[in-house]
């Protein structure tokens, strides 16, 4: 299956910074793959949806797109570079360097305070600590947090918490953001703040990739990619 | 302009990094302060202990001789040449070298009912021979060992000795000595120092290796190497059978130390893996949270040994200053240096041994199965 993703009306930056070129998976060699032969092109600058019923690849597509795994055949692509056949460890930093994650369950570290877990991710960029320190508590005043730096994740709310994650993946201002249903756990308020946040991240020009069942959030996307069972996907602006 | 960032982290945060993991697994850590406290503890009061009696038993054998090699011109017809002993003093494998003379009958003219042998001495007094009272002696001076000083009667030590028949002049005896070890036969003697150049020839010649090992290749040196006008004639002896008890003696204790301690330290693996184990089990998220964040596979496998060493050094400090401090207390007898610095740095590669598979295997894991929510 075939689909380029069309991105007339969306603001500037134009340009793919991620992209997959026939892209397949299967878990195991045997298995019917769980995608096939899937070729899109993710736009910078906007908000991409990743939708799909369950089991249809969309947790698996984003970890593809963020080389975590790599696909059974095809690439992918960034900055149209093939990117998934690289070494672990290049991949790896690539990801430390332009990637920021957003798990569905936050995924922080419950033995850690929030701040420690929010400069998490500056450790595999290469920062300084005192550096990731400052723009962490820049970011958990900005989302509201600050005042729980010392906490540990399990004495503060799964809404701080999914708000201390997105600090966490913007510590680093990204180039790209992955993010798994990140609001699959929180309250209509909690999921607006992320969202927001994401949409803001977009707006500076890095692309926002997430992964969601949520037809709310998919409404709120620049764009959409819809997996079905079978391995193959739909792709569309959804506002164009 | 957005900063790009270099994804490689800094060697110096990984290392508070993993710090502040030890610290903050505390389970993990405890455990593994516990059980290499536990480990060294019982190594050093067990093993330990074996081992500063060997070292202790070994030094007593070896003050009996094991080190010295005698050179003897029993006839006279090697002429061992004045010279010698400092030529021997001089190879690498010898600590001193001296000579003695051709014994000769003296007495105390004061008081000339005793009789006692006397030898010249050239080269350096060992060790072996004490001076108890006076002063060592310049050349034409005697020292007497204390058995020759109580036959001849030297009063506080100090007096004259001359051959009976007064054909030559008598010597101030300066100091009593005490020989011990191997040359604990020359108590009954006196020794007058003498420059090479005044002597004709020597009698005897010891010689102390620098190490119980190089006795054999020093015994076949020496047998060629004093200086001697026929040298075939002379008489080289070692301590072959202290030197065999030695080795019977030092292999068997440390045969029963090394068992010992390969035992504890086996088992002690075996528990620092189970502890691996749990606690990278437990960790499953965070390892998977780390890789999607960008830490490589070598950054995870680095900071999970850097956090097991961590906790290993301070479990190795405690129990190593638990163990000696009981030794002291207890036994008074010490192992050395070398086997307390040994068993602390076999503690800690035996823990990265067991640590190193189980990390790297943690470092391997399926991030996309790890993290997946169903």
């Amino acid at each position: 299956m075939t689909g380029i993703l069309l991105n007339p009306q969306a603001a500037a930056p134009v340009g793919t910074a991620v992209g997959a070129r026939s892209l397949t998976f299967a878990y195991r060699a045997g298995l019917p793959p769980v995608i096939t032969d899937l070729t899109v092109d993710v736009p910078v600058g906007a908000t991409t949806a990743l939708t799909g019923p369950s089991g249809s690849g969309k947790s698996t597509l984003l970890y593809l797109l963020a080389l975590m795994i790599r696909p059974t055949g095809g690439e992918v692509v960034w900055d149209g570079v093939p990117a998934s056949r690289m070494p672990d460890a290049a991949r790896s930093r690539l990801r430390a360097a332009q990637v920021g994650f957003v798990f569905q369950d936050a995924l922080l570290d419950p033995a850690r305070s929030v701040l420690a877990n929010v400069c998490d991710s500056g450790l595999f960029a290469g920062m300084r600590r005192e550096e990731a320190a400052d723009r962490a508590r820049d970011l958990m005043a900005r989302f509201g947090v600050d005042h729980r730096e010392d906490h540990k994740p399990g004495e503060i709310s799964g809404g701080q918490a999914q708000r201390v994650a997105i600090c966490r993946a913007l510590l680093t201002d990204p180039r790209v953001v992955f993010a798994d249903e990140p609001t699959g756990n929180l309250d209509d308020e909690s999921a607006s703040i992320v969202w927001q946040a994401l949409t803001d991240h977009a707006a500076t020009g890095a692309t926002v990739i997430v992964a969601t069942h949520d037809r709310s959030l998919v409404a709120l996307a620049d764009h959409e990619v819809r997996l079905d069972r079978f391995g193959g996907a739909t792709v569309r602006a959804v506002r164009p | 302009m957005t900063r790009r960032w270099s994804g490689v982290p800094h060697v110096r945060e990984l290392m508070r990094d993993a710090a502040d993991s030890a610290r903050a697994q505390k389970a993990v850590t405890g455990t593994l302060v516990a059980v290499l406290a536990t480990v060294c503890f019982a190594i050093l009061v067990t093993t330990g202990q074996a081992a500063a009696s060997e070292a202790a038993v070994v030094a007593q054998i070896d003050t009996a001789g094991t080190r010295l090699i005698a050179l003897s011109d029993n006839g006279g017809d090697a002429g061992i040449l004045p010279d010698a002993p400092d030529t021997l003093a001089a190879l690498g494998d010898v600590t001193w070298a001296f000579g003695l003379g051709e014994a000769v009958d003296v007495t105390n003219p004061a008081l000339p009912e005793g009789r006692a042998a006397a030898r010249a001495l050239v080269g350096t007094l060992p060790d072996d021979l004490t001076l108890v009272r006076g002063r060592l002696p310049q050349p034409g001076e005697a020292i007497a060992g204390a058995g020759a000083a109580a036959t001849l009667h030297l009063g506080a030590g100090l007096g004259t000795v001359q051959p009976p028949d007064g054909a030559t002049p008598a010597v101030g005896v300066v100091g009593v000595f005490e020989a011990t070890g191997p040359l604990a036969g020359l108590r009954n003697t006196v020794l007058i120092a003498t420059d090479a150049t005044d002597l004709d020839t020597l009698r005897f010649v010891y010689a102390l290796a620098t190490d119980v090992t190089t006795v054999d290749r020093l015994q076949a040196t020496l047998a060629t190497a004093t200086p001697a006008r026929d040298p075939a004639a002379l008489t080289v002896e070692a301590p072959s059978g202290a030197i065999a008890l030695r080795d019977v003696i030092a292999g068997r204790l440390g045969a029963a130390s090394r068992q010992q301690m390969a035992l504890i330290m086996g088992v002690t693996a075996v528990i620092i893996a189970v502890t691996m184990l749990s606690a990278t089990a437990a960790r499953r998220r965070d390892f998977g949270r780390r890789r999607a964040l960008g830490a490589t596979r070598s950054a995870l496998v680095a900071g999970l040994l850097t956090q097991t060493s961590l906790g290993a050094v301070v479990g190795i400090t405690l129990g190593t200053a638990a163990g000696l401090t009981t030794l002291a207390l207890t036994t008074g007898e010490l192992p050395t240096w070398r086997f307390t610095a040994g068993v602390a740095g076999l503690a800690l590669l035996l823990t990265l041994a067991a640590a190193a598979p189980i990390a790297t295997h943690a470092a391997h894991r399926d991030p996309l199965r790890i993290l997946r929510v169903p």
